[in-house]
C-alpha cells in the first residue's frame, strides 16, 4: 500500500452528536422500518383478501 | 379463440337447421289434432280428379266414334260377362272399384305420413309411425316457444361481441380476462410487497444485529477501561496501555512544534510536525483549534486519522491521534459515526487517561526531585 504520508489529503472537521440525538436517531429507525412493516402488513393482508373473494 | 370457433360452428350448424326444421315443427303444430281420416279417403279421389284435368287425350276421344265402339265394346263384354246375373257384375264391379280405391288410400296415407311430401298429416305420422313420432318429434310439437330460429337468435346474441352487452359471452369472456389480469397485478404486487418487507425485515434484524455489536463494543471499552484502572493503581499503567480503542501517535506542543511522545499500532515513521509547514496533517488544526474539535484526514487510501487537542496539566497542549483502518468497524463506530457513543466521550475518557498518566508522572517526577533535595 503506497504511503502518502507526504501528501495527506483534505483535513475534516468532525461534528459532535449529543448521546441523546444517538438514541433518537436509532429509535426513529426502528420506528419507522416496524411501521412500515406494519403498513406493508395490512396491505398484504388487504391484497389476499382480495384474491380469496375473486377465487371463491 | 375458442369462442370463435364455437361462434362459427354453431352459428352455421342453427342457420342450416332453422331452415330446415322450423317448417316442419310449425307444420307439425298447425295440424296437431287435426281430423287426417278424411284427407286420407278423399285425398286419391283429389288426385284423380287433378290428374283428369292435365290429361288432354280424353278430349281428343272421337266421341261421334262412340256409336262404332260402343256396340263393339257391348258385344264383347255380353260375350265375356254374358252368363253372370246383372247383379253379381254390378258388385263385383263395386268390389274391385272399392279395393283399388282402398289401395289407393292406403298409399295416400304412406305419402301423409312421410316428412316432407305435400300431403303429410302429423296426425298419420302419429298413427302410423308413433314411436318415432313420440321419441323425438313430440318434443318439438308440445313446446309451442321453441323454434330454431329462435335457438339461432339467442346464440347470436350470446356470441355477439358486444362487450357491453352482460348476457354476451364476449362480455363474460371480458370480464373474466380483466378478472384475471387484476388478479395476476395483484399477485405481481404481493410478490414485491413480500420483497421489500423481507428487504424491511433484514434492515430490522441489521439494526438488532448493530445494537448487538454496540453493547459488544461498549463492554470490551468497560473490560480494558477496568483493566487499565487496575493497572493504573498497580503501579503498572503507561501509556502503551491506551491503545484500547485503536492505534495512536501522541504528540505534546512545544512552540510551533508537535513533538512525538509515543505512537503503538501505526508504521512508525513519526517525526516532529512543523506547526506552519504541516498544514495538511489533522494533528496540527486540531492543536490549533481552540474548541477541541476532533479532525480527520485520510494519510493514505483505506486509513484513516482523527486527531484532537488535549489541555494538560502544567499548561501543557497534547494532541492525540487515533489510527485506524477504514474497514474497521468498531473504529468507525466508537469514533466517527456517532453511532453508538457520542465520539466525544471516548476521547474525553482518552483525555482522562492522558491525565492520570501525566499526573502520575509528575507525582513521580516531584518524588524524584524531593529526594534528590
Amino acid at each position: 500500500m503506497k504511503q502518502l504520508d507526504e501528501l495527506p489529503s483534505a483535513v475534516k472537521v468532525l461534528e459532535d452528536v449529543s448521546q441523546q440525538s444517538i438514541i433518537e436517531k436509532r429509535r426513529k429507525l426502528r420506528e419507522l422500518k416496524l411501521k412500515q412493516i406494519g403498513q406493508r402488513t395490512s396491505l398484504i393482508e388487504r391484497d389476499i383478501e382480495r384474491l380469496a373473494q375473486l377465487t371463491r | 379463440m375458442i369462442v370463435k370457433q364455437i361462434q362459427s360452428n354453431y352459428h352455421s350448424y342453427l342457420s342450416e337447421l332453422k331452415f330446415a326444421l322450423d317448417p316442419v315443427i310449425n307444420l307439425m303444430r298447425s295440424q296437431h289434432g287435426r281430423p287426417w281420416r278424411g284427407t286420407a279417403w278423399m285425398g286419391p279421389l283429389k288426385t284423380f280428379m287433378g290428374y283428369m284435368k292435365h290429361l288432354k287425350f280424353i278430349q281428343a276421344i272421337k266421341w261421334a266414334s262412340l256409336p262404332i265402339i260402343g256396340p263393339f265394346l257391348a258385344g264383347f263384354a255380353a260375350g265375356v260377362y254374358g252368363p253372370w246375373s246383372i247383379w253379381i257384375s254390378a258388385a263385383g264391379a263395386l268390389l274391385i272399384a272399392f279395393g283399388v280405391y282402398y289401395l289407393h288410400v292406403r298409399s295416400y296415407m304412406g305419402k301423409m305420413a312421410t316428412i316432407g311430401r305435400p300431403e303429410f298429416h302429423v296426425e298419420a305420422f302419429k298413427e302410423m309411425r308413433p314411436t318415432e313420432y313420440e321419441q323425438t318429434w313430440a318434443q318439438f310439437v308440445h313446446k309451442n316457444d321453441f323454434t330454431f330460429e329462435g335457438l339461432y337468435d339467442i346464440v347470436n346474441t350470446v356470441f355477439s361481441q358486444n362487450n357491453h352487452d352482460p348476457s354476451s359471452v364476449a362480455y363474460v369472456v371480458a370480464y373474466s380476462q380483466s378478472q384475471h389480469d387484476y388478479m395476476q397485478r395483484t399477485v405481481e404486487d404481493l410478490k414485491r410487497k413480500i420483497e421489500e418487507q423481507q428487504a424491511d425485515m433484514n434492515s430490522l434484524n441489521d439494526l438488532l444485529v448493530e445494537s448487538d455489536t454496540s453493547i459488544a463494543d461498549l463492554v470490551d471499552l468497560i473490560k480494558k477501561i477496568n483493566q487499565n484502572l487496575y493497572r493504573y493503581v498497580n503501579g503498572c499503567f503507561n501509556l502503551h496501555d491506551m491503545d484500547f480503542v485503536t492505534g495512536f501517535s501522541l504528540y505534546r506542543r512545544a512552540g510551533d512544534t508537535l513533538e512525538p511522545i509515543m505512537d503503538k499500532g501505526t508504521s512508525g515513521n513519526k517525526r516532529p510536525l512543523d506547526m506552519k509547514a504541516d498544514t495538511g496533517y489533522a494533528a496540527v488544526l486540531a492543536a490549533e483549534d481552540p474548541q477541541g474539535k476532533a479532525h480527520l484526514n485520510a494519510p493514505y487510501e483505506g486509513r484513516e486519522v482523527i486527531a484532537f487537542r488535549m489541555d494538560m496539566l502544567d499548561g501543557e497542549s497534547w494532541v492525540w491521534c487515533f489510527h485506524f483502518d477504514t474497514d474497521d468497524k468498531r473504529a468507525l463506530s466508537l469514533l466517527k459515526e456517532n453511532d453508538t457513543i457520542e465520539a466525544r466521550e471516548i476521547r474525553r475518557m482518552v483525555h482522562a487517561f492522558c491525565l492520570v498518566y501525566q499526573k502520575s508522572q509528575l507525582t513521580l517526577k516531584e518524588v524524584a526531585q524531593d529526594e534528590t533535595a
